[in-house]
């Protein structure tokens, strides 16, 4: 009992020590605190940036995959083959047994050709994607008004749309609700049952991998319809949602696999899971964080060696009442804590002044770039933590030396 | 209470033995007053340092209250210098930018004692000095008397068996110097064992014992 407070009374000790050099700790808590905010800010936007490629990758739904022919198959003999690799009888067969990862699939259909979208003199240039009752669901597209596809929409080619939202501008007046109203594609006339949600991909537009496609300028029709249109049975892809994001590549094979064994010495088939992306993702921002970690803690390093500077200085300067303090009754390890918590104390202080002084540039960040920055718990606590193992690194040393030296030698230095 | 037996010590100047405590033997008891005599460089502060446990001898046996000191942890050293021997410097020794009372309490922060308990007996020991009005000042607004009644207060804050004082008065002029050399005096009539550096013979005259040193050895 006795041990411990004196522990906790050289503490007090410590805070005076610093409170008597103010400016001097401060500058050294200045040099923690910009390398904690440093550290604190890479990792928020590294966190935060992942959160704001994962909400694009959302808008596919994560667990999205995708199968389809293989046009770059090294036998010239299917490679002339003119055809998708995949038709409407395949759909049942994937649907059963053969995929138990999958949990729904949608066939996808793209128009042969381009023809005319209009509503009276109102043109559109929407792209045509024919699709099932599920592709939505699977696709993560939610509808603003309106309704979705119904399995009998499909079955019975009934002419009815979804549109998204610039086509909804284009070929509707503002004040006008789109529902139930008219359009007419290749002259032909489809009724408008359902809006899509408007869906943001600008990181994805911008980076290329949507094709310069405007995920809002499109029309999805019954893909029984699309094949009627272009004359065939023929299905362009499959696109599937996997039963979990762990599942999604061995539900890509799945469906891979059954079509390679359906058509061996035909078609080859290729898959693209979300899932990958997502890993793709985390190794690139891992790669970005890691060097902007080594860069902060370079910051971090540089206020370590600043404490462990002010710390030498210390001892040297007070190595007299160091000795003095051993002639009252201090022991090694009383003068060795005393300096430590000094150390300690500069770094935790600048620790958490670093952590405020993060939060406060993440929040201006945020409010600037509209980039999400998120400062977790255990980033809090790892800020802390850190901070309290720069000032035991950094004060060691100094302290050690400070404990190191007998009565007689601190006493006779001037 | 203090035994010695041949006891030796010696500094290294580049490469070269320089003994200076050369087979000292030194008896004191309970209660004694000893001078320390002799001329300057003749190892003085060096024993004193060594009856202090602020340093150890090279060689030789030096008992302590019965205790071996030479050969004991750092840490019992230590205990020893808070709670056996009060040490009081030729220049004070106080530490700066604390108060006088601060500085008195101090050797009971390491003792463990509690705040409320550290500033009464500090006072005690203030008053007993007759430094108590001074208590809130701090070492560079005292005179040198004062600093060092104050040092000696703090000397005294944790009632030790032996109070050990290298010249006291060397820094302090010659009012002053007696006023210190007083005190001294009352603490010995009131039990105290002291032993005391000196250059004056007058304190030596005052001394149950003087023991004359020169070059390292008895005279
Ligand atoms: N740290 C040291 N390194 C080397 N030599 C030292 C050291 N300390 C003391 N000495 C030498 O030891 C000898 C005795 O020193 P000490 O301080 O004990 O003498 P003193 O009797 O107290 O002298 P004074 O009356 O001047 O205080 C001197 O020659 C001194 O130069
Ligand atoms: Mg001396």
């Amino acid at each position: 009992m006795n041990r411990l407070r004196v522990f906790i009374e050289l503490t007090g000790e410590a805070v005076i020590a610093l409170w008597q050099n103010r400016l001097r700790s401060l500058l050294s808590v200045l040099g923690i605190a910009i390398g904690i905010a440093a550290v604190m800010t890479v990792s928020a936007v590294s966190s935060g940036g992942k959160l704001f490629v994962l909400k694009e990758l959302e808008t596919f739904g994560l667990r999205s995959l995708w199968v389809f022919r293989d046009y770059q198959d090294k036998n010239p003999q299917s490679r002339i083959r003119d055809s998708s690799g995949i038709d409407s009888r395949d759909l049942s067969l994937l649907k059963g047994a053969c995929c138990p990862a999958v949990k729904r699939l949608s066939p996808v259909l793209l128009a042969a050709n381009r023809p005319i979208v209009q509503n009276g003199n109102r043109y559109s240039s929407a792209q045509l994607k024919g699709v099932d009752a599920n592709y939505t669901g699977i696709n993560n597209d939610r509808l603003t008004m309106g309704r979705g596809f119904r399995p009998a929409d499909i079955k019975g080619r009934r002419p009815v749309v979804l549109i998204g939202e610039t086509v909804s501008q284009d070929l509707y007046p503002q004040s006008e609700n789109p529902v139930d109203r008219d359009l007419r594609i290749g002259g032909r006339r489809y009724q408008v049952i359902g809006v899509l949600e408007y869906k943001s991909r600008d990181l994805l537009a911008s980076i290329g991998s949507e094709g310069g496609e405007d995920a809002n300028n499109r029309i999805l029709l019954p893909y029984t319809l699309v094949q009627q249109m272009n004359g065939n049975q023929q299905v362009s892809y499959l696109q599937a949602e996997a039963v979990s994001i762990a599942k999604a590549e061995q539900a890509a094979d799945q469906l891979r696999l059954t079509l390679q064994r359906r058509y061996r010495g035909s078609y080859q088939y290729t898959k693209i899971t979300l899932a990958s992306y997502l890993k793709t993702v985390d190794r690139i921002l891992g790669g970005i964080t890691a060097m902007g970690v080594v860069a902060a803690s370079t910051a971090l390093l540089v206020g370590g060696i600043g404490v462990a500077g002010i710390m030498s200085t210390a001892v040297v300067e007070r190595i007299r009442e160091i000795g003095v303090r051993m002639a009252i009754g201090a022991n090694r390890r009383h003068i060795l804590f005393q300096f430590l918590a000094e150390a300690v104390l500069i770094s935790l202080l600048g620790g958490i002044a670093g952590l405020l002084f993060g939060f406060l540039l993440g929040g201006s960040l945020d409010l600037l770039t509209g980039f999400p920055l998120m400062p977790t718990l255990s980033g809090v606590l790892t800020g802390l933590i850190v901070s309290v193992l720069v000032g035991l690194a950094s004060g060691y040393y100094p302290a050690r030396r400070a404990a190191g030296f007998l009565p007689v030698e601190a006493l006779r230095r001037e | 209470m203090i035994q010695m037996q041949a006891i030796h010590k010696s500094y290294w100047r580049g490469g070269a033995e320089l003994p200076v405590i050369r087979g000292i033997d030194l008896n004191i008891s309970a209660g004694e007053f000893v001078a320390i005599m002799g001329p300057s460089g003749s190892g003085k502060s060096t024993l004193m340092n060594i009856i202090g446990c602020l340093d150890l001898a090279d060689r030789g046996e030096y008992r302590l209250n019965g205790e071996r000191v030479s050969g004991v942890q750092f840490s019992r050293l230590a205990e020893l210098r808070g709670q056996t021997i009060g040490f009081v410097f030729q220049s004070f020794n106080l530490i700066a930018n604390r108060s006088a009372l601060e500085n008195v309490a101090l050797p009971l922060l390491y003792q463990g004692v509690a705040r409320d308990e550290r500033l009464d007996l500090a006072t005690q020991a203030l008053q007993r000095v007759g430094m108590l009005d001074r208590a809130s000042h701090q070492p560079n607004q005292l005179s040198g008397g004062q600093q060092q009644r104050v040092a000696i207060a703090r000397a005294l804050v944790n009632r030790p068996s032996l109070l050990i004082a290298d010249e006291p008065t060397g820094a302090l002029d010659s009012r002053n110097g007696d006023q210190v050399l007083q005190l001294f005096n009352e603490l010995h009539n009131e039990g105290h064992t002291l032993v005391m550096v000196t250059h004056d013979p007058l304190i030596g005259e005052r001394a149950d014992r003087v023991i004359m040193l020169h070059d390292g050895v008895v005279i």
